[in-house]
């Protein structure tokens, strides 16, 4: 509708910046009574594997300061339910469609995407390469720069649809990782994904999460998240989808400004399922008042 | 499910620590059902601390008012804020969510097993269904803990107290105080919401007497709209989301941990 808010990222053409953060937002049903997939710039899925994964037992969220810790375990249906399942209900929307990838083995992120490739719904990958919630899932891949290259290369080789990359900020240099992928053939990277953290119970002295950890996410990392995507932007030359702990108009601009293309709301859309309308509403009125053009011209901003 | 700002059109304390609240939300009073509940946001207008809504059950639907009731206990700091709120401010809330109860046709006698703040989603329940032979068993730590009994009174169940101290009714545990009346007189169908022991001894007796019935469940929750399954409590039939594949599960299908 508005140009100012369109972006390019990955060879894809968003109506507007905003996306929701993989895991928070299913496949977009769940949302429908407060909005429709078509309010964002692109929809980003809940992560599917090549078979189904049952998830971490209960409990798996506990709310901590200014945040929350999730345990999920990334519980999903595996790629054939989801093409009989979510592809269908997705398809007549007309915002893109990103599915995230999950694999235990670089075999197994090839085969969801050769199995996805022919669906013209689904318009590119997101690959999380970071989980740090499967003991044996993503995490050797995320943390380190020869892995999280060889799983971005065969996946690569596997499509020639939009290739994003998430990476984990679990490490001890984010744009090592970064730099990794980009060699890899990613078309564009997303972060932050969770902090590991955890919580003690002191009445049953026992850890809260069934998963004993979990996942940090919400207000609390953003000043992290901030970071990284600053750090990134600096290190590597393709676009990057900024989240952690986005609430508010200002916290997207915040992204935007360190260097994020796009951004993405996860844990903020659980403090307000309208928080991403108010979100993008916030975002016009900027450009309105600010007398700014495209919102594009605000990506980097900050680091001049 | 929806989302709106209610007005607070009467707060009432029931007593050390329990608050009853009627809110005016005629969109949602309009969808809702005994045994599901709402989403109360708990921060103040523009900060987002304590981050997530809280789960609270209702109590007593109102169509011609168009309002909801629901009673709390302060726990901790988001109950907490809740009960700060006073007549005639907004809230921000959605709903209604989850399943909610469903009754078979016959249904026979039945026993309503409440723990402590189990007793709201019951009552809804019970006031749905004026013409069923329903019978309250109500436990709680002490007198002070067992709230609504005058309403419980006019809508003419009958029910039994059982408190932890003996302040009130039988002194013991409200399962012990089922089972003597069962072996008197025996019931059809059981419904329970309360703390996790008590659902699972509830479900014990439930096996013992061969009855159908229904188990409220209760999870830490972070979108309540059934989208992050971080609300997942396990069945026989695997993980299932407590906030909109329940709260009310079939009383034989829950699998409790040790
Ligand atoms: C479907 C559903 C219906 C509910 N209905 C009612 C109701 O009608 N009346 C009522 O008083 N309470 C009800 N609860 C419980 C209520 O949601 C919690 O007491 C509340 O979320 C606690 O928030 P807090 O910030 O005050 O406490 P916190 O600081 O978050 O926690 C304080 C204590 O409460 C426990 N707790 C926190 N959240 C939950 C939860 N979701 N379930 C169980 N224990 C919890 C914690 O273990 C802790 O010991 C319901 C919960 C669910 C899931
Ligand atoms: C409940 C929950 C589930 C998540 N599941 C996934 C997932 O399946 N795949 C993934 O890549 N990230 C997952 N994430 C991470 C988010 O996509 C996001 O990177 C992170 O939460 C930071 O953003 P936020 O603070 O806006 O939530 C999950 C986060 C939460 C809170
Ligand atoms: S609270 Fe998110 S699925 Fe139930």
């Amino acid at each position: 509708m508005n140009e100012s808010m369109q972006v390019e990222i990955a060879g894809l053409t968003l109506k507007n910046p905003l996306l929701p953060a993989s895991g928070t937002y299913g496949y977009g049903r769940e949302y429908l009574p407060f909005f429709t997939p078509d309010l964002f710039g692109a929809v980003v899925t809940k992560g599917v594997s090549v078979t189904p994964w049952v998830g971490n037992p209960p409990p798996r969220v506990y709310e901590t300061p200014s945040g929350m810790l999730n345990a999920i375990g990334l519980q999903n249906p595996g790629v054939e339910r989801f093409i009989a399942e979510a592809l269908p209900f997705l398809e007549p929307y007309r915002t893109p469609v990103i599915v995230n990838v999950v694999g235990k083995t670089i075999e197994d992120y090839v085969a969801v995407v050769e199995r996805l490739n022919d669906f013209p719904v689904v318009s590119g990958y997101e690959l999380n390469i970071s989980c740090p919630n499967v003991k044996e899932g993503g995490i050797a891949f995320g943390t380190q720069p020869d892995c999280a290259f060889q799983v971005t290369a065969a996946v690569r080789k596997a499509t020639r649809k939009p290739l994003i990359v998430k990476l984990s900020p679990n490490v001890t240099d984010i744009t090592a990782i970064a730099k990794a992928v980009e060699e890899g053939g990613a078309d564009a990277v997303s972060l932050i994904n969770t902090l590991l953290g955890m919580a003690i119970d002191i009445r049953s002295r026992k850890p809260v999460l069934g998963n004993v950890v979990g996942g940090l996410s919400g207000p609390a990392v953003k000043p992290v998240a901030l970071r990284m995507v600053y750090q990134v932007y600096k290190a590597i030359s393709i676009p990057i989808i900024g989240m952690g702990g986005i609430c508010s108009a200002a916290d997207a601009l915040e992204f935007i400004m360190a260097g994020a293309t796009a951004v993405a709301i996860g844990t903020g859309m659980f403090h307000d399922p309208m928080q991403p309308q108010k979100i993008l509403d916030g975002i016009r009125e900027f450009l309105k008042d600010e007398n700014i053009g495209s919102i594009a011209e605000l990506k980097g901003i900050a680091h001049d | 499910m929806r989302q709106t700002e209610a007005l607070i059109v009467e707060r009432t304390v029931l007593g050390p620590g329990y608050y009853y609240y009627r809110l005016l939300c005629p969109e949602i009073a309009e969808l809702a059902k005994p045994g599901q509940f709402i989403e109360i946001k708990v921060s103040s207008e523009g900060t987002l601390d304590p981050l997530l809504s809280r789960p609270i059950s209702i109590y007593r639907i109102d169509r011609k008012e168009g309002s909801l009731a629901v009673i709390f206990k302060t726990v901790g700091r988001g109950t907490r804020r809740i009960a700060e709120l006073k007549m005639g401010n907004q809230v921000s809330i959605f709903g209604p969510v989850g399943n909610g109860f469903t009754l078979p046709e016959e249904t026979g006698r039945i026993a309503l097993i409440a723990g402590g703040i189990g007793m709201p989603p019951l009552f809804s329940l019970a006031e749905h269904y004026p013409e069923r032979d329903f019978t309250l068993f109500y436990g709680g730590r002490s007198a002070g803990d067992l709230l609504g009994l005058e309403a419980w009174e006019k809508l003419g169940v009958p029910y039994r107290l059982a408190t932890d101290d003996g302040s009130a009714g039988f002194h013991g545990l409200v399962t012990a105080l089922f089972e003597k009346e069962y072996e008197a007189r025996p019931f059809d169908y059981m419904i329970a919401c309360g703390p996790k022991p008590m659902l699972r001894a509830v479900q014990q007796l439930a096996a013992k007497y061969r009855l159908p019935g229904a188990l409220s469940l209760e999870a830490y929750m972070a979108c309540g709209v059934g989208a992050c399954l971080g609300c997942t409590c396990v069945t026989t039939k695997g993980y299932k989301r407590v906030c909109v594949d329940g709260p009310v599960f079939d009383i034989s299908e829950v699998a409790f941990d040790e």
